[in-house]
C-alpha cells in the first residue's frame, strides 16, 4: 500500500482489513483517521427574545407592504400613492386631439423638423408656413405615406435629403392626428385631415414602394376625396 | 424519518412563489399594459429605434457602456436626477418598450444617458468625447475608444467626416481621424436617446 | 450504525470503520472534486488579473488601453463572470459534491460523468470569456456570456444536480443534516434560475423592463440561492466537524433554512429601486430584503453558539479561521444589505461604488473566504498530502482578509460620499468623479494585496497536487498545537471540551 510507510511512522497499530473487506478502498491516511465524527445537531431551543425580535420584523414587513404597494397596479410608480385612483382617472379621460398630435409629432418628427417646426437650415425643411404643409393635402399625405427623396424647394430654399416613409409605422388615425396638428401649429391655419382621407390615399397608391420625388408630387392627380370637412 | 421529499417540496414551493411574483406576474402585467397602450392612438412605435441607431445600440452593448452609465431617471422626490437636468420626468416601463437588451445600468461612474439625445445634440462633440473624453471633459475617467476610429493619412482632400480637434489635441499634420461605421452608429444611438415624451403615468 | 450517537468517545474499531467508509467516499469523489477545484483555482487567477486591470483602469483610464478587447467595458464583465462562474461556482460545486457524499455516507455517484462536467464547464468559461472580450457580451449583468456559452454550463450543471441528488437518495445516513438541506436547495435552485434566465432574456424575445426584473431576479438569486446555501451549508458542516462539537440548535437550523428559502427569493428587484418599475414590485423586494434579517440572525446565533468557548482554535486551524471570517462577514454583509434596500438609504447608495463594496463583501469576504477554508480542509483528504507550508497559508489569510477589509472600507466611504454628492444637483459631476479617485486607488492597492494571497493559494494548491514539500504526519496549522504529537483530537465526539 502506497501509504504504508507514512502510516507506520505515526500510528501504533494500523488495523488490517477483515477477511472479505474490499481492499480497494483501504487507502487510509492520517487526515481521515484523525477526523472528528460527522457533525451532529444540538437541541437548544430557540431563545424566547428572538421570537419577539422576529415578530417585530415580520410586523414591520407587513406594515410596509400594506402601506407602499401602490395598489399592485402596473401603472402606479409612486409607492406613497396607495390605492388613490388618480392615475387611473387621468388615463381614461379623453385627450385633446391637438395634444395627441403633438405627442406623435414629438416622438416621430421633432428630431429632424424640430419642436419649433423650423427644421434645420439646409438639412431639414421647416413646416411652419410651408407650402407643402398648407397646400394640396394629397402631396402631404403621400409624403408621409411613402417618403420623399431628392432635391426639394421649400419656401425658396433648396434641400436634398431623404424623408423616411411613415405609412407602415403610423396608422391612419395617427397620421390624421399628426398632420392635423402641424397644419394648425406655429401660425399655420389649415383644415384637419381625416383618417378616411388617409385611408383612401393609402388605397389609391397601395402599390407604391419608392419615396416620392418633388416633380412627381407636383404632378399628382387631385385628391380622391373631393371635400375636406373643416374642424 | 425520510425528510428528503419534504425538503424537496419546500425548496420547490418557496422558489415557485417568488418565480410567480417577481418574474411571471410583472411580465403578465407589462404585456397587458403594452397591448393596451399599443391600441392607443399616441402609442410609441414598437421598434424603438431603426437603422443606424439600432446598430449603435449593439456597439453600446458590445463595449459595456452600461457598466458606467445608467439609462433611467429617478422620480423628483428621490435623488436629484431631474434637478441635474438628466430628464424632465422619471422613466417608466413604456419608455423601454421593445428594447433588447434593456441597459438600465446600475452604476453612475459617468452621467445618466436616458435623455442624452436631448441634452447633447452635436455628433461632433460625441465623436471627440468617444475618441478621448478628456478632450471635451477634462478630468474624465472614461476610457478612450480609439479603436472605434481610424487614424489615417489624408489623401487628397480631408474627409468630411474627419474629427476636428482643438489645437492642443490635434493629430500630426497630414493625418486625419475618421469614425468607423461603429462609431457613427454609436453616435446615432446616443443622439436618438430620448425618453422625455410626456406620459400620463408618472406622478410628482 | 448511525454516526450521530450522543455517546462518549467511539471505540477504536468504530473509528477505524468510519474512517474506512470516509476513505471510500473520498476515493469516489477524488477526481471530480479535484477537477472542479483545479478549474476554480485557474479562473481565480484569471479573474484576479482582470480585476486588477479593471480597478486600475477606473482611476487611470489610459492604462493598457488601445485594442477593443482591453476596454474597461469588456474587462469588467469578464472579471465578474470569471470569478462568479469560474472560481466561485466551481469551488462551490466541488464543496457540494464532497459534502453531500460525506454527509450521506455513501460514494459520490457518476464520477466519470462529473469529470465530463468539469470539462464542459471550463470550455464554457473559455468560450464565454473570449466572447465577452471579443465584444459579444450581452451587457446583461451576471448573464454576460454570449448565447453560445450557456449550453455548456446548463449541461454540466444537469450532471452535477443529478449526481448530487442520486448520491443523496442513496444515503446510508437516515438523518438529513442541515448542510444537506442547503445543498439540495442549491443544486435545485441554480439550474432553474440559470435556465429560466438564459431562455427568457438571452434566447427569447423578452424585452423592455420585463427583462430587467428577470435579470435581477436571477442575479441576486445567484448570490442568495446558489452561493449563500453552499457557503452557509459548508459552515454548518465544517465548524462542528473541525471543533468536534454539535451544532447549537436544530430548531434554529430549521428556522434559518426555511426563512432563507422563503425570503431570499423575493429580494432581487432591490437593484432597481427608483427605476422604471411599478411600486408594488419594488416594495415586495424591499420587504423580502429586510425579512432576510430573520435567517441571518438565526444562523449567526447558531454558528456563534457552536463556536463559543472554542474561539482559541482559530489560532491554529486554517479551515476554522477562513470559515469563521467568512461566516462573520456573512452576518455583516447581509445586515448591511437589508438596510441598503430601504428607500432612504438606497437613495444615497444606488449607482455608487458603495454597492461594489457591498458586492465584494458578500462574494469575497463571505463566500470566497469560506471556499478557501473548505478547500483547505477537503483537498488533503483527496490527495493524501498535507499543505506544504503553514506560513504560506498564513500569508494567504492575512493578505486576503486585510485586503478585502481595506477594499470594503475604501469603497464604502468613497461610495457613500459619492452618493451624497450625486444627490446634490449643485455639485458638478466632474467634481464627484475627482473625489472618488483616491478611494479607487486604495481599492487597487487592496486588490494587489488580495492577488498576492491568491498566488500563494494557487502555489499551495499546485504543491499539494504534485505532493511537493515535506511529508507531514499531522494537519498543516498556523502554529503548533500543544497536542500535535499525538493523534488525540481536540475534544471527543461527545461535545464541549478544551
Amino acid at each position: 500500500m502506497k501509504h504504508a510507510t507514512t502510516m507506520s511512522s505515526i500510528d501504533k497499530a494500523t488495523p488490517q482489513p477483515d477477511i472479505g473487506e474490499n481492499h480497494n478502498v483501504l487507502d487510509l491516511h492520517a487526515a481521515i483517521l484523525r477526523e472528528q465524527a460527522e457533525p451532529r445537531d444540538g437541541f437548544e431551543p430557540i431563545p424566547a427574545w428572538l421570537t419577539f425580535v422576529f415578530g417585530a420584523i415580520i410586523f414591520w414587513g407587513g406594515y410596509y407592504l400594506a402601506s407602499f404597494n401602490g395598489g399592485f397596479r402596473v401603472t402606479e410608480y409612486d409607492e406613497r400613492r396607495n390605492g388613490a385612483s388618480d392615475s387611473l382617472a387621468k388615463s381614461t379621460a379623453p385627450v385633446d386631439p391637438v395634444v395627441l398630435g403633438k405627442r406623435l409629432y414629438t416622438a416621430n418628427c421633432a428630431a429632424c423638423h424640430q419642436p419649433t417646426g423650423l427644421g434645420v437650415s439646409g438639412q431639414f425643411p421647416p413646416l411652419a408656413d410651408s407650402e407643402w404643409v398648407l397646400g394640396e393635402p394629397a402631396m402631404l399625405k403621400n409624403i408621409l405615406l411613402h417618403g420623399l427623396q431628392g432635391p426639394l424647394k421649400v419656401k425658396g430654399q433648396s434641400y436634398n435629403g431623404n424623408m423616411p416613409a411613415f405609412g407602415a409605422r403610423l396608422s391612419d388615425d395617427q397620421l390624421s392626428l399628426v398632420l392635423s396638428y402641424i397644419r394648425q401649429e406655429w401660425g399655420n391655419a389649415a383644415a384637419p385631415i381625416l383618417p378616411e382621407s388617409i385611408a383612401a390615399q393609402r388605397k389609391a397608391f397601395a402599390q407604391r414602394t419608392n419615396p416620392w420625388s418633388e416633380s412627381e408630387l407636383k404632378t399628382l392627380p387631385p385628391d380622391p376625396i373631393a371635400v375636406e370637412k373643416a374642424g | 424519518m425520510n425528510q428528503g421529499p419534504t425538503i424537496f417540496l419546500g425548496v420547490f414551493l418557496t422558489f415557485a412563489s417568488a418565480w410567480l411574483g417577481l418574474v411571471v406576474a410583472p411580465y403578465v402585467q407589462f404585456e397587458a399594459q403594452r397591448s393596451q397602450n399599443a391600441a392607443k392612438v399616441d402609442a410609441p412605435p414598437e421598434t424603438p429605434m431603426e437603422g443606424l441607431a439600432a446598430q449603435g445600440r449593439q456597439v453600446y452593448r458590445a463595449n459595456g457602456c452600461v457598466y458606467c452609465h445608467s439609462q433611467q431617471i429617478r422620480p423628483e422626490n428621490f435623488g436629484s436626477d431631474i434637478a441635474r437636468g438628466w430628464g424632465p420626468r422619471r422613466t417608466v416601463a413604456q419608455d423601454y418598450v421593445g428594447e433588447r437588451p434593456v441597459m438600465l445600468g446600475t452604476m453612475r461612474t459617468g452621467p445618466d444617458l436616458a435623455n442624452i439625445g436631448t441634452r447633447q445634440t452635436s455628433a461632433a462633440w460625441h465623436h471627440l468625447h468617444l475618441y478621448n473624453s478628456r478632450i471635451t471633459s477634462p478630468g474624465s475617467i472614461m476610457p478612450r475608444f480609439t479603436f472605434l476610429y481610424e487614424q489615417r493619412k489624408v489623401v487628397g482632400q480631408r474627409s468630411s467626416a474627419a474629427l476636428t480637434f482643438p489645437p492642443e489635441w490635434d493629430v500630426k499634420p497630414g493625418y486625419e481621424v475618421v469614425p468607423t461605421n461603429e462609431a457613427k452608429a454609436l453616435v446615432a444611438y446616443l443622439l436618438a436617446m430620448d425618453r422625455s415624451r410626456p406620459l400620463e403615468e408618472p406622478g410628482p | 450504525m448511525s454516526d450521530q450517537t450522543i455517546s462518549t468517545a467511539q471505540t477504536e474499531s468504530q473509528r477505524q470503520a468510519f474512517a474506512r467508509q470516509r476513505a471510500a467516499i473520498d476515493a469516489s469523489a477524488r477526481w471530480p472534486v479535484l477537477g472542479f477545484f483545479t478549474g476554480s483555482v485557474v479562473w481565480l487567477l484569471v479573474g484576479t488579473g482582470l480585476a486588477l486591470l479593471a480597478s486600475i483602469k477606473l482611476h487611470s483610464p489610459e492604462f493598457l488601453d488601445g485594442p477593443s478587447w482591453l476596454t474597461f467595458g469588456r474587462i469588467r464583465p469578464a472579471h465578474l463572470n470569471t470569478v462568479a462562474y469560474g472560481w466561485a461556482s466551481q469551488a462551490g460545486i466541488g464543496v457540494t459534491l464532497w459534502s453531500m457524499a460525506r454527509l450521506s455516507r455513501t460514494e459520490l455517484r457518476y464520477p466519470r460523468l462529473l469529470m465530463f462536467a468539469v470539462l464542459l464547464w471550463n470550455i464554457g468559461m473559455l468560450v464565454g470569456t473570449i466572447g465577452i472580450l471579443a465584444g459579444e457580451g450581452t451587457s446583461i449583468e451576471w448573464l454576460e456570456f454570449p448565447a453560445f456559452a450557456p449550453p455548456f454550463f446548463a449541461l454540466a450543471f444537469a450532471i452535477v444536480t443529478v449526481s448530487t441528488m442520486v448520491t443523496f437518495s442513496n444515503r446510508r445516513e437516515p438523518h438529513v443534516y442541515v448542510t444537506q438541506w442547503y445543498l439540495i436547495g442549491a443544486v435545485f435552485w441554480f439550474p432553474w434560475l440559470y435556465t429560466a434566465a438564459n431562455l427568457l432574456v438571452i434566447y427569447a424575445s423578452v424585452s423592455g423592463v420585463s427583462q430587467a426584473s428577470i435579470n435581477w431576479w436571477y442575479a441576486h438569486n445567484v448570490l442568495g440561492l446558489w452561493m449563500t446555501p453552499i457557503g452557509v451549508g459548508s459552515t454548518y458542516y465544517l465548524l462542528p466537524k473541525v471543533l468536534g462539537r454539535p451544532i447549537y440548535s436544530y430548531q434554529l437550523s430549521l428556522l434559518g433554512f426555511w426563512s432563507l428559502a422563503l425570503f431570499y427569493n423575493w429580494a432581487g428587484v432591490h437593484h432597481l429601486i427608483g427605476g422604471p418599475l411599478p411600486a408594488w414590485l419594488i416594495t415586495l423586494s424591499i420587504v423580502g430584503s429586510v425579512m432576510m434579517l430573520i435567517p441571518v440572525i438565526t444562523v449567526a446565533i447558531n454558528h456563534h453558539m457552536t463556536v463559543l468557548g472554542s474561539f482559541r482554535q482559530l489560532r491554529y486551524s486554517p479551515t476554522l479561521r477562513f470559515i469563521v471570517f467568512g461566516a462573520m462577514s456573512y452576518s455583516a454583509v447581509s445586515i448591511q444589505g437589508s438596510l441598503q434596500s430601504l428607500r432612504t438609504i438606497n437613495e444615497v447608495t444606488h449607482f455608487t461604488h458603495y454597492t461594489v463594496a457591498h458586492a465584494h463583501m458578500g462574494a469575497y469576504a463571505f463566500f470566497t473566504m469560506i471556499m478557501f477554508g473548505s478547500i483547505y480542509y477537503i483537498v488533503p483528504r483527496l490527495t493524501g498530502w498535507e499543505w506544504a507550508s503553514g506560513g504560506l497559508i498564513s500569508f494567504h489569510f492575512w493578505s486576503t482578509s486585510v485586503g478585502v477589509l481595506v477594499y470594503f472600507i475604501a469603497l464604502t466611504f468613497g461610495g457613500w460620499y459619492q452618493g451624497l454628492d450625486l444627490n446634490r444637483a449643485d455639485v458638478p459631476f466632474m467634481t464627484i468623479v475627482r473625489n472618488t479617485l483616491p478611494y479607487l486607488q486604495v481599492r487597487s492597492w487592496a486588490g494587489i494585496l488580495m492577488a498576492a494571497g491568491h498566488l500563494a493559494f494557487a502555489a499551495l494548491f499546485v504543491m499539494n497536487l504534485l505532493h511537493i514539500g515535506k511529508q507531514r504526519s499531522g494537519p498543516t496549522l498556523f502554529f503548533d498545537r500543544p497536542d500535535a504529537a499525538t493523534l488525540t483530537v481536540i475534544g471527543d465526539a461527545s461535545g464541549r471540551t478544551v
